[in-house]
């Protein structure tokens, strides 16, 4: 098999006649779909001892809780810390990347999330890294936490910010509207439903998130978080988080 | 020592800036000295104080007191505790802090925990109350090494259930930083703002309890003793309590409808995993 070469006269061309939109928003549905190497499908982020304790147990109730999870928890951290992380490599800042990348996995605030946000991280930048290489996309020593590997991958590909943001945290609706149609009695009409319904949640804080600074991270999904405790004693489960 | 009033009542919000404020700071250090610990330097300064009643065993026990009765509207009090080499520090509050209405300005309260070589500090303050618009920002940093040890537990309680009281409007921000060998190992900011009887009904943040609680262990043996802290929450009834451990660090929470109900989960918890008394000021 043979690949063309970049700079060689068909990719010259090819990139001329693509608006440049279109052009670079194309690796944003390669990255966070679930056919990407990622392993997203293996985590619930909580939601699965959600179900089993009946805190979810229609589209109503589960829609109120991505609501929460985006605007008061996780959600609305990881835009703050792919923010941070896309602007340090934008700017070449190899210590603010260091410094954003130890404050996301130190935000873990259980060993199951913990796993969550570092393997999806680590398995996201070595898939990068080996389809997409970019001389601004630089392995890292140690672990990487997940939204933070997705800045570093759109900042070095320059796709627009506003855009990745949105598109990861819709990635994540759609991620565990997914595990909920697998745990709970949830059809795939109304899971469809609570997708579309979280779209402009999700735009709301796509765009906060960009003006934020990683002081503002924060929340209190502490319930939710202590579920994440329990899910690791659960006695059947599909999920690794 | 704690008054029951509203600090500030029937003060209009043109004299807001000429009100007084409290400020305190602590600043206490322990050393190690033929195998016991004792105090090597103490700063207090304003309405903060700290205590070293005796006690028999090779650690230090301390008690830190809020003369100001309560923590009001613009109060800031700062806490430094340096454990060094070798040293055992147990530190504790004689009584539940309670955080007064703000008409604005935020109450700042600053912990800053050090640990040196092999080093163990506990930090076992009772629960904060806060009540009805209050405003309290509170920051909690330790630096320790790879082979300290950090105990941490810290309770919140919104509003008195026996009295009824709703948190209708406030701001509670917890932030915590703990740094292990010059690593960030662990980041907590806890941050409810507004309404926050409502946000505590959510089943993603409290379902409907007003009381939560996180402990944390941060040593060398955290995860090995993760299946012993489990048993110790194996009676766990009234209060949702679990424990998850990793790097390094065992971590517990708890979520309770009321503050009784966390303490009768959570004091037991703390007995049989610190295979220890509870400070004595918590029993007075």
């Amino acid at each position: 098999m043979s690949l063309p070469e970049q700079g060689t006269t068909t990719g010259m061309v090819m990139a001329e006649f693509l608006p440049v939109e279109a052009q670079s928003l194309l690796p944003l549905f390669a990255w966070l779909s679930p056919s990407y190497p990622v392993g997203s499908y293996a985590y619930s982020h909580t939601l699965e001892w959600a179900v089993e304790t009946g805190d979810v147990t229609d589209e109503a109730s589960l829609a109120f809780w991505l609501t929460d999870l985006m605007t008061l928890g996780a959600g609305r951290n990881d835009a703050i810390l792919l923010a941070h992380a896309y602007r340090a490599v934008s700017a070449d800042d190899a210590y603010a990347l260091n410094t954003v990348n130890e404050l996301a996995l130190a935000l873990s605030p259980s060993s199951e999330l913990h796993l969550e946000t570092s393997q999806q991280g680590k398995s996201f930048l070595d898939a990068t890294l080996a389809a997409w290489p970019s001389p601004r996309l630089m392995p890292q020593e140690g672990e990487v936490a997940f939204p933070v590997a997705v800045g570093m991958a759109a900042a070095a590909h320059g796709i627009p910010l506003p855009a990745t943001l949105g598109a990861f945290l819709f990635a994540l609706v759609q991620t565990l509207v997914s595990a909920a149609i697998r745990s709970a009695p949830i059809g795939q009409t109304a899971g469809t439903r609570v997708s579309a319904a979280l779209s402009a949640t999700v735009q709301a804080i796509a765009h906060e998130a960009q003006g934020l600074s990683l002081d503002d991270i924060g929340g209190c999904t502490f319930r939710a978080d202590l579920g994440s405790f329990h899910h690791e004693n659960q006695y059947t489960r599909l999920f690794r988080s | 020592m704690y008054v029951n009033a509203w600090p500030f009542d029937g003060v209009s919000q043109a004299e807001g800036s000429l009100r007084q404020r409290a400020i305190g700071r602590i600043a206490f250090s322990a050393m190690a000295l033929n195998g016991r610990t004792r105090p090597a330097r103490i700063s207090e300064s304003g309405s903060m104080r700290i205590r070293l009643p005796k006690c028999e065993g090779a650690g230090l026990e301390a008690v830190l007191v809020n003369t100001a009765g309560g923590i009001a509207c613009g109060d800031r009090f700062t806490v430094e505790i340096e454990a060094q080499t070798g040293t055992q520090v147990s530190l504790a509050t004689p009584a539940a802090e309670k955080v007064y209405r703000s008409d604005g300005p935020l109450s700042e309260l600053t912990v800053d925990l050090t640990l040196g070589a092999a080093a163990r500090l506990d930090w076992l303050p009772q629960e904060t109350i806060l009540f009805n618009q209050a405003r309290l920002v509170r920051r909690l940093d330790a630096n320790m090494p790879e082979d300290g040890r950090l105990t941490l537990f810290e309770a919140v309680v919104f509003g008195r259930k026996a009295r009824d009281e709703h948190v209708t409007e406030g701001l509670f921000e917890d932030r915590w930083r703990i740094r292990r060998g010059q690593r960030l190992v662990y980041a907590d900011t806890l941050r409810l703002q507004g309404p926050i009887v409502d946000l505590l009904r959510k089943p993603s943040v409290a379902n409907g309890g007003r009381a939560v609680a996180t402990f944390l262990y941060v040593a060398p043996d955290a995860e090995a003793r993760l299946e012993q802290a489990r048993q110790h929450l194996l009676s766990a009834d009234g209060c949702d309590a679990a424990a998850s451990a990793w790097n390094g660090i065992l971590a517990v929470r708890f979520c309770a409808v009321t503050v009784e109900a966390l303490r009768a989960v959570a004091c037991p918890f703390l007995l049989a995993f610190r295979c220890e008394p509870l400070p004595r000021v918590w029993l007075s």
